[in-house]
């Protein structure tokens, strides 16, 4: 990441308490979102998502396995973020890797709900195929190819381009099996399942800067700010995560205001993100 | 179209593809046989002695092109100047560059160059403007000229021996850049012409086009008399800095170098080379049409510059015929 002058610094101060940033865009306003479907074709889904000049790849793969025997009625999910080093000289080898583990963390939060998997984004609920017995286990990775900024808004909504994109294969099971026996499945090659992503949140991540937040931040501008907010917003306008980054406390009564204006953001962005996915699905299908 | 990353609607792409068919017939009867890409054959007499140059290789008996460019012939010499290169420093060229490490009496700049350029100490002038020697207090205060990542505009003194570059700020025009931004492009868009830095009265901007893709666009400062303002002025500036009561730059000027630097960044995605009079034409159809700031990224801005582009050269090419 390159350094900035005390000048630039000033500028972008300015920039972002005049609202007009320096492309032109106000506080609350989103760099064009670019999204293409199905860019990897061995994977059950993948998209990728181009917010500026912020370029990540989100993949799913889907394996059968056991469910958890505390709960054998629900798949399981996970979510890995990897930061390549092509987005910055500093990621190579084992740089990169307090950032994927906070990204992960972050995703996690906002996509998975709780322990128990109550109130997750994506329901576990539909990812079994025998109870107790199968179950098939998603693996959703994210790699972050180039890095200017907002990557957590990139890779959330990567990851819910991926999971529209996402054909689970139709299981045909045994009927006639021991109850303590493995059951046979099928896994046919030719009927998908399609997932029910209306459910998936967005993030909108707020960056304080001065006295006033924006919206995608590039990294010009992180560099400038005293503290992040993320918050997970889905369809309905509940909060479904909530991450603060940044060493600068902050008072309650802004964190308030945060999730409001992060609501209010979330409406447009939930839309555009499903014209655009919707989009690339259509341009995926006629080439 | 390169590949470009623009999410364009399918009229959008018919009329893009028109334009640049368009651009491509007026230029190409210029120089259609002088563009080649890797491994194509470069016509060449070979009875006459030629030299072979950068970019071409002999290929069973025949000169043929390593990299993809234009063919240059200089004399005897024939060589294939890269379109897509690294920026090629002359001496004599404007660039801007990045502070990356005060050393030793000197300041190395950062200018998308393979090297760090040198900028020394006894190229700079100093406060007062004596012209004397450089002592070792003016060594210790050189952090007070200029600092890490400060932005510096410099002229090419001159190559080193190894290679990298020497500049030289003893105008009253090079020095220190501050309020406004920098864009970076490639370096092959900013073609030599005479003049690089340009005052834009009517917004009351500056406009340095560096050769090294580094273009810098901020509020217009008078030429000082000496690059460098003194020690007591620069403490008092300081504290002032440091106070909330500093102005930012007024809205207005704001939304006028806002407005040229998307211009810059929608010409450089299509290729085109920038001059300042494609950028001021850009920013007049943008604000004829009152596009919003932030919409000139958008796709359709794109395609309206694009066709005013060959609509304009088609002009001048009808004109001189």
């Amino acid at each position: 990441m390159v350094g900035l002058s005390v000048g630039e610094k000033h500028f972008i101060q300015g920039g972002i308490a005049q609202d007009l940033r320096s492309d032109g865009r106000k506080r609350l306003t989103y760099r064009p979102i670019y999204v293409e479907t199905g860019v990897i074709p061995q994977a059950h889904g993948s998209a990728r998502v181009r917010l500026g000049a912020t370029d990540v790849i989100a993949s799913v793969k889907a394996e059968l396995g056991k469910p958890s025997a505390l709960q054998p009625d629900k798949g399981k999910i996970a979510i890995y973020v990897d930061c390549s080093p092509t987005a910055a000289p500093m990621f190579e080898g084992r740089g990169g890797e307090e950032l994927s583990t906070e990204l992960s963390v972050a995703l996690q939060r906002c996509l998975l709900g709780g322990k128990s998997g109550a109130g997750a984004g994506i329901d576990p609920t539909s990812l079994v195929v025998v109870e107790g017995k199968v179950c098939w286990d998603l693996y959703i990775d994210g790699l972050v190819i180039s890095s200017d900024g907002n990557l957590l808004d990139a890779l959330a909504a990567a990851i819910k381009a991926a999971l529209s994109n996402t054909g689970i294969p139709k299981v045909d099971v045994a009927v006639e099996t021991r109850s303590d026996e493995q059951p046979e499945v099928n896994i046919s090659d030719e009927e998908f399942l399609q997932f029910d992503t209306s459910g998936i949140p967005v993030i909108v991540t707020l960056t304080k800067v001065g006295r006033h937040y924006i919206v995608d931040a590039t990294s010009e501008e992180e560099s400038q700010m005293s503290s992040a907010v993320s918050i997970s917003v889905n369809r309905k306008g509940h909060i479904c995560g909530l991450t603060k980054r940044g060493g600068v406390g902050l008072d309650p009564s802004i964190i308030l205001d945060m999730i409001s204006v992060a609501k209010h953001v979330s409406e447009q962005l939930i839309n555009k993100l499903d014209s655009e996915i919707a989009a690339a699905e259509a341009s995926e299908e006629e080439s | 179209m390169r590949g470009l990353k623009l999410p364009l609607s399918q009229t959008q792409r018919v009329r893009l593809q028109r334009a640049f068919e368009k651009l491509q017939s007026l230029s190409a009867k210029a120089n259609s046989d002088a563009s080649v890409t890797v491994a194509d054959t470069i016509p060449v007499n070979y009875e006459d002695a030629f030299l072979k140059g950068y970019g071409t290789t002999d290929l069973n008996g025949e000169l043929v092109a390593t990299v993809c460019g234009v063919v240059e012939r200089v004399n005897k010499l024939v060589y294939v100047r890269a379109l897509r290169a690294r920026y090629k420093p002359e001496v004599g060229d404007v660039v801007v560059g990045r502070v990356v490490e005060v050393a030793q009496k000197r300041w190395r700049l950062e200018i998308n160059f393979s090297q760090d350029a040198v900028l020394m100490l006894s190229s700079m002038n100093m406060p007062d403007g004596i012209q004397r020697r450089r002592t070792a207090l003016d060594e210790l205060n050189m952090r007070s000229i200029f600092e890490e990542n400060d932005i510096v505009c410099a002229e090419v003194r001159n190559f080193q021996h190894d290679g990298s570059l020497q500049l030289q700020a003893r105008s009253q025009k090079y020095g220190k850049l501050e309020k406004g931004q920098l864009l970076i492009i490639d370096p092959y868009l900013v073609r030599k012409s005479k003049q690089h830095f340009h005052h834009l009265e009517q917004f009351g901007i500056d406009l340095i086009l560096g050769r090294n893709g580094y273009i810098w666009i901020g509020e217009h400062v008078e030429a000082r008399d000496s690059v460098v303002i003194d020690q007591a002025k620069s403490i008092e500036q300081s504290t002032v800095v440091e106070g909330i009561n500093r102005a930012y730059t007024p809205l207005e000027m704001r939304q006028n170098i806002c407005r040229i630097a998307n211009a810059i960044r929608v010409l450089t995605i299509l290729g085109f080379n920038i001059d300042l009079n494609l950028i001021m034409e850009t920013v007049e159809l943008s604000s004829s049409l009152k596009i919003d700031i932030h919409d000139m990224l958008g796709s359709e801005f794109h395609v309206l510059v694009a066709e005013m582009e060959a609509e304009r050269r088609s002009l001048t090419t009808k004109r001189k015929r």
